[in-house]
Order: C-alpha cells, then structure tokens, then sequence
C-alpha cells in the first residue's frame, strides 16, 4: 500500500515537472539561441501541442507486426516511470536500503533502446535506420555511464542510491560531494547525459531530409504522446540521477539542513529540484553551443575516448579504495 | 611516434578548451540586454551594380522594338503609334519587369537608362504602369533635377 502511494506521488511529480521541463527547455534554447519572443507564446504553446494530439485521428497501420507496434510506446513510459521511484526526491524513499536499486536503475535506463527498435521494427524501413542510430548512439553513450556509476558505487561501497547520497553527506556540505573526487566520471557523465537528452545537435535519428522524421514517423495521437513525454522524463531522469550520484541528491550545500526537523523533507525536495533544474541548465547551454557533429565521429569519441576515460577513472577508484584498506 | 601521441594530446586539450570558450561566450553573451536590430537602414548604402527602375528618354526612342524582343517577361514593354504615326515605347510595367536590365543594354539609341531607385513600393497597383510621356514632359519642365522620379515615390526618404 506504502508502496503505491508513493507510486501514485511520483506519478503527479513527474507529470508536472516533465511539462515544466517542456516549458524550460524551449525558453533556454530561447535564451541561449539569443532570441527576443515573449515567454507567454511558449507557456501556451505546451498545452496547445497536447491538446492537439490528444484529439488527433488514433492511426495504425494495417498490415505488419501489431504486438510490437503497440507495446513500444507502454514499454518506454513504463520503464521511465518506473526508474523514477528509485531516485530518492526527499522524506520518503521508494526503495529498502539493501536493495541495489542503481543495478536496476541501469536496466530500465537500457529499455528504452529495446522500445525504440521495437517501434522501428515495426513501422517501416525509415523509422528502422533512425531507431537504429537511436539505439546506437543509447548504446554508445550508456556505456560509459555505467562505467562511472561502478566507479562511483564502489567509492561509497554501495550499489543502494539512497546509500550513495547518504554517503556523500558531511559536516563540510559542498566539498564532500562526488563530483570533487570523481572529477572524471562526472564529465564523461554529463557528456552522456547531453547525448541522451537526444534534442538537437545530438539527434541524429531526426533527419528530415533523408528519412521521414524519426522512428515515430508511423505513431500518432496519444501513442506519440506517450513517446514525447517519456523522451522529456528521460531526459529528467538523466539530470536527476547525474545530481545524485555526483551532486549530493537531496543534501543541502551548507552542510546542515536550514529548517526545522519536521520541515526537513520539504528542504530536502526544495535543494534536489534546484540541482536538477541548474543541471538541466548546464546540459542545454552546452548541447546549445556545440555544432552538429559527423554520427560516426561521435559514435567514435564515445568507444575511443569516453569508455577508456571512465576506465581508467575505475581504476584508479579502485586502487585508492585498496590502498585505503577497504573491504 | 612520441611526437605523434604528444600532438594528439595537446589537439585534444585544444579542442577542449576552445569547446568551453564556446560555451562560456554563449552563456555570456544569453545574459546581456538583446535589442531588436532595426529592420533597415535609414542611409543605406547603393551598390555601383544595383538595378532598380528603368527609365525612358522619350525623345529619343525610335520604336525598333529591340527592347520588346530581349524582355524575358511578357507584356512588359508596350510600343503604340503617336499621334504624328511615329511609333514609341509607351508604357512600362514595373509589377512585371525583372530588373535584368537587358532592355537598357541593347538599346541603340540610349533610350532607356537604369537608375538606382529601388523603393517602389504602393498600394495601388496600377501606379506600377509608368506611362514614359508623361514622366519625360515632368522631367523636361523641371531641368535643376537630374534623376526622374515617378509619381509614386516620397521624395523624402531618398
């Protein structure tokens, strides 16, 4: 019962704050893109979108693989979602302490891949190339995530997130976080975490002069919606692990929490929203003013630079950690 | 090969370092006050090459017709008879005309000029029908005025 209160509280978090993301995203690239439109056209134009898919003509095609052609959209929101109870948002936690929730937070990170080449499989040849550059660049770019995940799990000696976040707490606040000694990993997390954004410049499945659009080019109505909006919580479910592993979750900056005991909870959601909002921040400036690379080139920095550098951050992870007579 | 590593390593710090200048002068440059750039200049300055409106020295045009078969658009041009029977080039269509200039060049008789006028914007299309006789008797009356200009130009924004 416990548990699907919870469900049920994230559920409306998420829903909230992936269109405020929506919101956000699009007054950034604004910002940054130097432009000069009223921020009100924008706030309007999320609600007009949905509305409009929502009562758009529900097509499907005829012939073709029907099972997978339906469950791909259910399977990415259900893995997104899902992957949101483990990230602790403050006060009260999904998950028991001795279960390894960062093992299962990377599975349902990797679902998403199979989703989207099931919704590629299924549609057609053009929406198959754009799911497999999709998958390839989810691959290429996941790698090295879990790589500096390892490398953080084995600083904290835990594979449990609420764990890693605790463990990050001292009496010194900002300099305890992760991100000091882990400098490494923390970069090549937040390179990852553009890619997985998949906006523009780094979406290389969106090609509209050589296939259709993407691999949602046979979807339509709520089934793209649900497509959209698990992209956005994606994206937010990237930012907000990034913060926990590395930007100390729900911990305040100060060291102590501000507010009295009972308002802990409330202070602790108040530090994790800011982090992942200036997180999201930093990803869309850097994502902003970077050209679009060559896809094969940046399949390449991914295997040639990125998973060796998060390599040899394990290593030394490691060799500190048996120096230092851990267990 | 040690020269080889060492220059991969120092294009690879390169490359890193110009990426954060990059970002860091979008993210300055994202906080500054933007203005609205002005849609035009109000003293612009006329290329030696510009193209603009074509205008007729009615004396001096024979009526050969050469003009009419060099017109890449139709009906551009129209050559009727005076009243003395002497043909001439009457009227010029703006709205059709191409500003290729090409009437100008062929010209034998350096009837027709192109001039450096380029607003001829107006509400009422048929402004865009310049009738050649009446615009060389205006030019003839008032000679301090070297450039024609049609009716429908405001002379104060020039």
């Amino acid at each position: 019962m416990e548990i699907l209160i919870n469900f049920i509280i994230t559920m409306i978090i998420i829903i909230s704050v992936v269109f405020i993301l929506a919101y956000l995203e699009k007054r950034f690239s604004a910002l940054f893109a130097l432009q000069t439109d009223s921020p009100a056209s924008v706030l309007l134009q999320d609600a007009a979108c949905m509305l409009k898919l929502l009562i758009k003509e529900d097509y499907s095609p005829k012939k073709g693989r029907k099972i997978l052609y339906f469950t791909a959209p259910l399977t990415i929101f259900c893995a997104v979602t899902t992957a949101f109870c483990l990230i602790p948002l403050g006060g009260f936690y999904a998950v028991s302490d001795s279960f390894p929730s960062a093992v299962l937070f990377i599975a349902l990170l990797l679902i998403p891949a199979a989703a989207v080449l099931q919704a590629g499989y299924s549609s057609g040849r053009e929406p198959l190339i754009s799911a497999i550059r999709m998958t390839s660049n989810l691959f290429g770019y996941g790698i090295p995530v879990i790589i500096s995940i390892l490398a953080v799990s084995f600083m904290a000696g835990s594979l449990n997130i609420n764990a890693i976040v605790r463990e990050q707490s001292s009496s010194s606040g900002l300099f305890g976080w992760y991100f000091i000694p882990q400098i490494i990993g923390c970069i090549v997390f937040f390179i990852c975490a553009i890619v997985l954004l998949n906006h523009t410049s780094v979406n290389f499945s969106k090609t509209k002069n050589t296939l259709i659009s993407d691999y949602t080019a046979k979807y339509s109505g709520l089934k793209y919606l649900l497509f959209v909006f698990s992209g956005y919580a994606l994206a937010l479910l990237i930012s907000a692990f990034f913060v926990c592993v590395y930007f100390g979750g729900n911990l305040s900056p100060f060291g102590a929490y501000i507010l009295p005991d009972f308002l802990i909870p409330l202070e602790q959601g108040f530090w994790f929203i800011l982090k992942i909002f200036l997180a999201i921040f930093f990803i869309i400036l850097t994502k902003i003013s970077l050209p679009k690379p060559n896809h094969e080139r940046f399949l390449e920095f991914s295997y040639k630079i990125l998973i060796p550098l998060s390599l040899i951050n394990l290593n030394i992870t490691i060799l500190i950690r048996y120096l230092a007579g851990a267990q | 090969m040690k020269n080889n590593d060492l220059e991969l390593i120092t294009d690879f710090i390169k490359g890193a370092v110009s990426i954060f200048k990059t970002i860091f002068a979008v993210f300055c440059e994202s906080f500054k006050k933007k203005t609205i750039p002005a849609r035009a200049e109000q003293n612009p300055q006329i290329s030696d090459n510009l193209r603009g409106l074509i205008e007729c020295n009615y004396e001096k045009c024979t009526g050969c017709g050469l003009c009419i078969e060099v017109c890449p658009s139709m009906n551009t041009l129209t050559i009727k008879e005076d009243e003395n029977g002497v043909k001439k080039l009457t009227n010029i269509d703006i709205s059709k005309c191409a500003f290729c200039g090409s009437c100008a060049y062929i010209c034998p008789n350096g009837a027709l000029n192109i001039t450096k006028q380029y607003k001829l914007a107006t509400n009422n299309k048929k402004d865009l029908i310049l009738d050649c006789k009446e615009i060389y008797k205006a030019n003839t009356q008032n000679t301090d005025k070297t450039l024609d200009m049609p009716s429908f130009v405001n002379e104060e924004e020039i």
